[in-house]
């Protein structure tokens, strides 16, 4: 299989000066923005978006032109660019941040002519700290050229953008923690209902979050239109998707393809095959918070719906292959321990239920474990996440505290035999 | 009036408003659903997960936290599924996990809700194998609260409770996940008028008083329900006492006055009465000593003087009486002449203020339905911490304010409009045509206002405030909330005749028509503007008999000093508040010694000396106070004590208040007071008594010019006298102008009426000599 | 106040840029730590101020935030990562062999105040498993013994400029993506990319 180079093609047409305003220029940059904001409509664009079926590149998938028509009406509404990319296995933001920074800036500005928007903010993560700086100087470089700030292009549009630097905090990648963060608060979700951002977002004002990638996005869609950009891939998971390829695969990386493909085929392809020609045991469709699929499952197809059908989900595009010698009991731990650090502490099946888990885990892992742990684990994970279906339920406030379920329940669902062996079954006197 | 909704919980159907939240609802209906987090007076936050129900939605039964759901019409609600058990069961197993098994050294063990909930819902034994989360055993975060952190199961009430409702967020989270801990910054305490009440709503024992610690056991507590006369907001209160010791005070939910709220200083300023120092036997002056005497003898010595039918008698009430004690008094005075009988009220701020016909007057509830609230009047938060606790609710609904003046300036922070300095000058008046200030011509003319509107100071001009008043009377639908802040003020306003205040008193009263003077619960020798002027009118009266609880300056200049019982805690009555909403004062524990009340002292001495009086009871005199009003609205005993009427009863009543007027005086300084000061009850209760032992006075930036002051430290000589303290600079004070909070040790020791020298600090000019 | 004239009217410009005071209070905590290299209580007292919001709020913001350090740290923050890609990828040994270089458990800062070591959830560089940062400089690729490398390396020029490309050029391997762009830019302390930041546009 070959990539679908739409959103990597200037970065990799021009690999030294890509993050530059100067190449962004030289390879029509910015056309786009101008002509939409001298010649069309808030409602042509948002016609476009809709047309092209883009689906929210976060994780949730939320069909991004419906996310647009919902935000309130409003005087102060605002933007903001959810960069705060931290879903381990992940780090296809970080590629459109640090090597394309200007498309970015150029969809943020479309997207905000099409939502009357006047104030935008992109979240960076903190450990992103050169991305951050390219971002930041592609964002002062635009000012200087007059198309950010009062007039843009010459147009009645204005726009301000500021950059925000995150902290370390995983949770602030849910939208309305962040949200609270970039309002100078601890990042902790608020409820939903009743604070949804297109109704209650920051400042309590009409909000847009949108995702690095999904942003990235608009200026090819509505450069090329919003049919063109549906024709490709399959319905439901239309356009490209950049996917962040991790594990123990030869050639891990970022790869821009187009949806509909299956997993194993892209890890042949692509990625170059798993290591030391060893087999799969487990891989990870979509970032730590998806339940794993086994290798024997490598048919699964790359959409979001059929990745769901499958009682996983696509998530975020990080696909983690392990080998065959991969101890998955410490993989497990590994990620209950991620979700337990990261838990904001709000709600209380998730802070202390993951940090119970992780114990647990960790007990058996050191074998340590007692076999009344497996059944402890799985009634742990029960209290966080009801029944333990997919979707998951939850007695949490937000998803993070039944992310830490997912390894887990795979690990229990296909490799129960594993953390079964680890558990010392006679106890020597 | 809000829509019924019908819903249906666990295959009942039951009716609710609509703008209720699930919890809600149900609870009104008799449907107990466990919580933790959730707190009818909080925003809620869905954070504890405890109250998790199953509702029907179209994509089947879901889990919700019914303290955070708002109710539809049709919702089929269950909050007692399998599903809902369980998770319930899940919720306390992982609060309990980290949560220390000290019941047994736990002050809030038998009244805790995490134990209840256990007991109740939880689990029977615990999976948790691990080392529980360990963080230092309290530690105190003021001199009033202790905080134990391992105890804490973050329900943000405390945290919530500081920012939504107190407005000042002293205690916070600190970390995240697991490793969240609730806590103070270093070094800051919890510095609060109001944090008591995050012990009362903390559900478990994280958040303790120093002054109920160990103290006792739930189980063995009586209590009963009063009302606080710590000022004239009345708020409802519960008093506990165990083996006949008062013990804690904790605050009630009366929806129209506190809302369940206290400031520290009603919660704690109790200890005074089991204090070793109470008065426990009358005493007579003999050459300059004091000798015990029967309380017979007192009455027999009195009796004499009363029988001479020349004898003129005065007195000088303090405002911790109840109606009942001033009824009384209004009796005795009755008995002995038909002349009309001016009672002085201990209160250097008496002024006629705005009532009759032609004022209408507001209640607390409606300061939230007003558009905007105007405030000229004493510091609320330092004289009437829950009245500002309830202008900070109404704030948040998005009522405006509007202050004037620097006495007010704890409001700024929420205030939309604050008339400061360049407004109201340092002589308290309005220096600018109010009718043309542009935030006055949005906010308030033509609008409905409620208006607090009380004397500041007295030095204020009663003409200046009448001025407001009038102004807004004539330009906007305005109701008046008079604003005296002394106890039960209002109680007096409904029962004496003929009113007058200190500065009258100082005008007033001498040996030429005074023969007997009765002081009740007033210390002015050791408290007030006139402590000199009204020191040098008792030493040269004949006979001055002092009740009170404790021995004071006053009491020191007085022949006889008889000691009563305490109307917190120790006697029967009624109190009227603010509103001239009456409520009930209770007795819960006896009073030391020999102490009776003021009632039964004046109506004993009334039949040992064969005054006529048909007074045979307590009950009679409660009658006696609201003999005028109509049966179904008075605040009788019989009719208080109805369960719709625990929250008192309105009677608007028309006080006669025949203070002479004071103009404006034009001095360097102006005294108020703070919260905390130096009363003789706070001296001896023990856990606030450091509180208000800070001697300072606030001072303008350019007296600090002027001075070149630096050091932190200044002086105030007078005479001989010389008070070294510390100062702050208000940049709110107009130039030139001095705030001494006259409620401060040594303050009060001051002349007001003559000169008052000014003196950067001995120390600092030492220094600088080199 | 302990903050200089010139850290005053920096933070004064940061706090113009956002619509309300307390949006800024992020950024002026990396500006507090990018002075100190942790957050001071005396810093929390100066933000407090200037954001209008009581200490024990600010406290309780930057303690949220695992990049806020509550305690002074070296002049190198070693971050490596441990989670899912890199765990399995071996960075527990790298992990293991750097503590033993440095002497440092988790969280821990040496006597001389060069290294500050901690292992640290994602970083985003999960191509380039195993990794760390290095002042939030990141560094893909690692073994156990490049690290070793890189941290003498650190200790032997004591750069005050760390670059991400200088370290990956000497001491990474394979990367998530090609980088591509020669970039000389890098971090001056842990208080990440604060160094652009103050340059940003007054608005409108």
């Amino acid at each position: 299989m070959k990539e679908t180079i739409l959103l990597t093609k200037h970065m990799r047409d021009n690999p030294e000066d890509s993050h530059l305003i100067e190449s962004y220029e030289k390879n029509n940059g910015y056309t786009t923005a101008k002509n939409t904001l001298l010649n069309s409509t808030p409602e042509n664009i948002l016609e476009e978006i809709k047309s092209s079926n883009i689906r929210g590149r976060g994780g949730a998938g939320f069909p991004t032109g419906v996310k647009w028509g919902f935000l309130a009406e409003d005087e102060d509404r605002y933007l903001v660019i959810n960069a705060d990319e931290s879903e381990p296995g992940t780090f296809k933001d970080r590629i459109l941040l640090e090597r394309d920074p200007h498309q970015l800036i150029e969809g943020i500005i479309i997207t905000c002519f099409s939502a009357n928007i006047k104030e935008a903010f992109i979240y960076i993560r903190g450990e992103y700290a050169k991305p951050a700086r390219r971002v930041q100087q592609a964002v002062e470089q635009a000012y200087e050229k007059g198309y950010l700030g009062k007039n843009i292009f010459g147009s009645e549009t204005d726009l301000d953008i500021v950059v925000h630097l995150g902290a370390g905090a995983y949770i602030c990648g849910e939208e309305t923690a962040l949200l609270n963060s970039l309002e100078g608060r601890r990042g902790e979700p608020r409820l939903k209902p009743p604070y949804f951002p297109a109704a209650k977002g920051l400042y309590m004002k009409p909000t847009l979050v949108n995702n690095v990638e999904t942003i990235s996005a608009v200026p090819w869609i509505i450069e090329n239109g919003g049919e063109e950009y549906n024709k490709l891939g399959v319905e439901g998971s239309t356009g490209t998707r950049i996917f962040s390829l991790s594990g123990h695969v030869n050639n891990p990386g970022n790869y821009e393809i187009e949806m509909g493909t299956s997993f194993g085929e892209f890890v042949d392809t692509l990625g170059g095959g798993i290591r030391n020609n060893k087999k799969v045991k487990a891989y990870i469709p979509g970032g730590a918070s998806a339940p794993w699929f086994r290798g024997d499952q490598l048919d699964i197809k790359m959409t979001i719906d059929d990745v769901a059908n499958n009682n996983s989900m696509l998530g975020s595009g990080a696909v983690v292959m392990m080998d065959e010698d991969t101890n998955l009991v410490s993989a497990a731990k590994s990620i209950v321990s991620f979700f337990a650090h990261e838990s904001c502490g709000q709600c209380t099946p998730c802070r202390e239920g993951t940090t119970w888990l992780e114990m647990i885990l960790d007990r058996i892992a050191s074998g340590r474990g007692r076999t009344s742990d497996i059944n402890l684990l799985l009634d742990v994970c029960d209290n966080i996440s009801p029944g333990l279906t997919w979707p998951p339920k939850m007695t949490t406030i937000c998803p993070l505290g039944p992310s830490a379920v997912s390894p887990i329940t795979s690990l229990m669902n296909d490799f129960r035999g594993e953390v079964e062996s680890l558990i010392p079954t006679k106890v020597l006197l | 009036m809000s829509d019924k909704v019908n819903l249906n919980v666990n295959g009942i159907d039951i009716q609710s408003d609509s703008n209720k939240l699930l919890i809600e609802a149900c609870e009104d209906s008799g449907i107990h659903i466990p919580r933790f987090c959730w707190h009818k007076r909080l925003d809620p936050v869905g954070m504890c997960r405890m109250c998790l129900v199953e509702i029907e939605t179209p994509r089947g039964k879901m889990l919700v936290p019914s303290c955070t759901t708002e109710i539809t019409d049709e919702m089929v609600v269950d909050t007692e599924s399998d599903v809902v058990k369980k998770a319930q069961e899940g919720v306390l197993e992982f609060l309990l996990i980290n949560h220390p098994l000290d019941c047994p050294i736990c002050d809030k063990a038998g009244e805790c809700p995490l134990q209840d909930q256990t007991m109740a819902y939880g689990p029977g034994e615990s999976r948790f194998v691990e080392e529980k989360r360990h963080f230092e055993k309290p530690i105190n975060i003021s001199e009033i609260i202790l905080l134990d952190r391992e105890r804490c199961i973050l329900c943000a009430r405390c945290t919530r409770f500081s920012d939504e409702i107190s407005g000042d967020p002293l205690i916070e989270f600190i970390q995240r996940g697991n490793k969240t801990e609730v806590n103070t910054f270093p070094n800051e305490p919890f510095k609060s008028y109001f944090s008591g009440n995050t012990v009362q709503i903390c559900p478990v024992g994280a958040l303790t008083s120093t002054s109920y610690r160990f103290k006792a056991r739930p189980w063995d507590l009586k209590s009963t329900r009063s009302t606080c006369n710590g000022c004239t907001m009345g708020c409802s209160i519960e008093l506990n006492s165990s083996q006949n010791k008062m013990l804690r005070i904790l605050g009630v939910d009366n929806d129209s006055v506190n809302q369940g709220w206290l400031c520290d200083k009603g919660r704690y300023n109790f200890e005074y009465l089991n204090s070793e120092k109470r008065l426990k036997t009358p005493q007579k002056s003999v050459d300059n000593n004091f000798v015990e005497i029967e309380i017979q003898d007192v009455y027999s010595e009195l009796t004499e003087i009363i029988q001479d039918r020349k004898t003129k008698i005065n007195f000088l009430l303090g405002s911790n009486l109840t109606n009942e004690d001033y009824v009384a008094f209004r009796e005795f005075s009755k008995s002995i002449s038909d002349s009309e009988q001016t009672f002085y009220l201990n209160d250097d701020l008496l002024y006629k203020g705005q009532f009759g016909q032609n004022n209408e007057l507001a209640k607390i509830d409606d300061l939230n339905s007003s558009d905007a609230i105007v405030v000229w009047a004493e510091d609320l938060k330092e004289k009437m911490p829950v009245l500002y606790l309830r202008v900070r609710q109404a704030v948040k609904k998005g009522v405006k304010l509007i202050v004037f003046g620097h006495t007010n300036e704890t409001l700024t922070d929420i205030a939309d409009v604050f008339y400061g300095k360049e407004t109201v000058s340092k002589n308290f008046e309005i220096i600018k045509d109010v009718s043309k200030l542009n935030e006055i011509k949005n906010y308030v003319v033509g609008k409905n206002i409620t208006a607090i509107i009380g004397k500041s100071t007295p030095q204020q001009s009663d003409e200046s405030i009448r001025e407001l008043s009038e102004f807004l009377k004539s330009n906007s639908n305005t109701k008046i909330l008079n604003t005296y802040t002394k106890g039960n003020t209002y109680g007096a306003f409904q029962t004496l005749e003929n009113i007058k205040g200190t500065k009258d008193f100082v005008d007033d009263i001498s040996s030429e028509n005074t023969d007997l003077l009765f002081v009740v619960g007033a210390d002015p020798v050791g408290r007030s503007f006139y402590s000199n002027e009204i020191k040098s009118i008792l030493e040269n009266l004949d006979t001055v008999v002092s009740l009170d609880i404790f021995n004071h300056e006053t009491a020191e200049l007085s022949n006889f000093v008889i000691p009563v019982s305490s109307t917190l805690g120790e006697k029967e009555g009624t109190f009227t508040n603010i509103e001239f909403r009456t409520s009930r004062i209770d007795k819960l524990v006896p009073s030391p010694g020999q102490s009776i009340s003021d009632s039964e002292f004046i109506t004993s001495l009334m039949n040992f000396a064969g005054l006529s009086n048909d007074i045979n009871s307590l009950e009679a005199l409660n009658n006696k106070a609201f003999e005028s009003i109509e049966n179904s609205t008075r605040p009788v005993f019989d009719n208080l004590d109805k369960p719709s009427n625990l929250d008192g009863i309105i009677n608007i009543s028309d006080p006669i208040i025949t203070t002479s007027e004071n103009s404006s005086t034009k001095a360097l300084f102006y005294t108020g007071e703070k919260l905390y000061g130096d009363s003789v009850t706070e001296r001896h209760s023990e856990s606030i008594s450091l509180l208000g032992s800070k001697k300072f006075i606030e001072i303008s930036q350019n007296i600090v010019d002027k001075f070149n002051l630096t050091s932190g430290k200044c002086s105030m000589v007078q005479d001989d006298m010389e008070v070294t303290l510390s100062y702050k600079i208000n940049d709110n004070l107009p130039d030139d102008l001095i705030y001494i909070p006259i409620n401060r040790r040594d303050l009060n020791k001051f002349n007001f009426s003559k000169e008052i020298t000014f003196l950067p600090s001995r120390v600092e000019e030492a220094l600088n000599v080199n | 106040m302990s903050w200089d004239e010139k850290l005053l009217k920096q933070a004064k410009k940061i706090i113009k840029l956002y619509p309300q005071k307390r949006s800024a209070l992020g950024t002026l905590l990396h500006l507090a730590q990018s002075k100190d290299g942790y957050i001071s209580d005396d810093s929390i007292s100066v933000i407090s101020d200037l954001v209008g919001i009581t200490e024990v709020q600010v406290k309780s913001v930057s303690t949220f935030y695992s990049m806020y350090k509550q305690e002074p740290t070296g002049k190198y923050l070693l971050s490596v990562c441990k989670s899912i890609s890199c765990e399995i990828n071996n960075s527990s040994e790298v992990i293991n062999k750097l503590q033993e270089f440095t002497g440092l458990n988790n969280n821990e800062t040496d006597e001389d105040g060069l290294f500050t070591f901690e292992a640290v959830e994602c970083i985003g560089a999960c191509g380039g498993a195993p990794a760390m940062q290095v002042n939030y400089e990141t560094v893909e690729g690692l073994t156990a013994e490049n690290a070793i490398n890189l941290c003498s390396w650190l200790k032997e020029k004591q750069p005050d400029i760390v670059v991400a490309d200088d370290m990956q050029k000497d001491f990474g391997g394979v990367k998530s993506f090609d980088w591509a762009i020669k970039d000389n830019s890098g971090a001056t302390s842990n208080a990440p990319g604060f160094q652009t930041l103050k340059t940003t546009k007054a608005k409108k």
